[in-house]
């Protein structure tokens, strides 16, 4: 059940809501509930039970958004400020990571006409790691792929934490 | 590109592939060819997740050619043909003792992927019709590359080392095929991490100290990223990409 901050309650009776909402216990800011709000154990039931009328439900989970939307919006914003500073850290990193990693040399070739270039790269050993995340059962080597990702408890995206991993992720979305 | 879908964790192998061409693209570096050198996985397929296939194949996003070879790793772990079909869906093309032709500007040029370990190095004979104007070896590991083969080579890009090596890339040393004290003389520049790139065709640099021995240009050339410590810090491993620059008068 949804619990509203003082002042709801006075709000929904403005606007003519269903009488059963006005017996929905209210918090104030401190989270407590307000003593003349708070309704009884028998008054708990009975809106309850009225709420499980299509009508008063859908009413009620309506202004419960309403309610809530400032709140989330906000949340989200500030959800959104973590990770773009997580991702500004992520991103400095992995450029400075980068910066000293090419060395890029030329080197003349007489065989080949003046105007031509050819440009190499030459990836090796590149060792691929994909990491069991921490939460997940050991990986064990010899185990047959399938019988262990089966399993739902190894599915690695179920453990996601990683701020960094995802923005990888998300490089590779964006590009 | 369709994204990546799952979530998951990858190593800094991936981190590196993720930026890797836009990374290339601002430096102005826009390759002509991808050479993968083997050993993509320390454990097995496994690790040669979907997701890092996708990360290689955008290597080729631009244009560039890929080829790819098997390194010791991947032989010791028993699934060659599985890392054969993985790394192929990337648009990579396996050489085994064999080679690729590639075009560049109207110049052929030949790659040739060498294989240290089944059945033994051999160099593919091109047809008549095929007069490269450079010609290029992929192999994994050097200690293993018989010297006699590299005669009219013009480049080798080799793997394996690791450590000490993949940060120093060597081109254009001339060596003697025969010379006793030529893998020593390889040893004293990895320790001493010289880097040398000196013209290739060109006569002048024949190393003289040798000899009155068979001569061979032996470009050395590049090793690519060290994958296993770079959790451990940005100074380990690093790329190295070359540009051979034409400097003759005439197109072929």
């Amino acid at each position: 059940m949804f619990l509203f901050e003082g002042g709801v309650v006075e709000k929904a009776e403005k606007k003519q809501t269903p009488s059963v909402l006005q017996k929905i216990p209210v918090k104030n800011k401190n989270d407590e509930f307000l003593p003349e709000a708070k309704p009884s154990k028998s008054q708990l039931k009975e809106i309850s039970k009225k709420l499980q009328t299509k009508a008063a439900w859908n009413e009620y989970t309506f202004r419960a958004k309403e309610l809530m939307a400032p709140k989330v919006a906000a949340a989200e914003e500030k959800e959104k400020q973590v990770l773009a500073s997580k991702q500004e850290v992520c991103d400095r990193q992995i450029y400075e990571l980068f910066s000293i990693k090419v060395n890029h040399y030329e080197c003349p070739v007489s065989t080949l006409p003046k105007g031509v270039e050819f440009t190499v790269i030459n990836l090796t050993d590149l060792h691929f790691r994909y990491y069991t995340p921490s939460k997940a059962p050991p990986y064990k080597p010899k185990s047959d792929d399938k019988e262990w990702r089966g399993k739902e408890g190894n599915n690695p995206k179920y453990y996601y934490t990683n701020v960094q991993d995802r923005y990888i992720i998300d490089r590779f979305d964006n590009n | 590109m369709t994204g990546l879908t799952t979530i998951d964790r990858f190593d800094n192998t991936c981190k590196l592939l993720a930026d890797l061409p836009k990374m290339l693209h601002a430096k102005g570096i826009e390759p002509d060819l991808v050479i993968l050198g083997g050993d993509y996985t320390t454990k097995g397929l496994r690790d040669l997740h979907p997701d890092a296939i996708k990360a290689l194949s955008r290597l080729l996003q631009n244009g560039a050619k890929g080829v790819f070879i098997l390194g010791n790793k991947d032989y010791e772990m028993g699934d060659t043909e599985g890392t054969k079909r993985l790394v192929s869906s990337a648009g990579f093309e396996y050489l085994s003792n064999s080679y690729r032709q590639i075009a560049v500007k109207g110049v052929e040029i030949a790659v040739v992927g060498m294989n240290t370990y089944e059945g033994g190095p051999q160099m593919p004979a091109f047809p008549q019709s095929f007069k490269p104007a450079m010609k290029i070896v992929a192999t994994h590991d050097f200690d293993k590359f018989p010297l006699g083969l590299a005669e009219g080579v013009d480049a080798i890009f080799a793997g394996h080392w690791h450590a000490g090596f993949d940060a120093m890339p060597i081109a254009g040393i001339v060596q003697a095929v025969k010379s006793p004290d030529f893998r020593r003389k390889v040893t004293t520049r990895r320790q001493n991490s010289e880097v040398a790139v000196a013209p290739i065709g060109n006569n002048a640099l024949i190393d003289q100290s040798g000899g009155a021995g068979r001569y061979v240009i032996y470009p050395k050339v590049i090793l690519g990223v060290k994958t296993p410590d770079w959790a451990s810090g940005p100074s380990d491993g690093s790329i190295n990409v070359i540009t051979f620059k034409g400097t003759g008068t005439a197109k072929k």
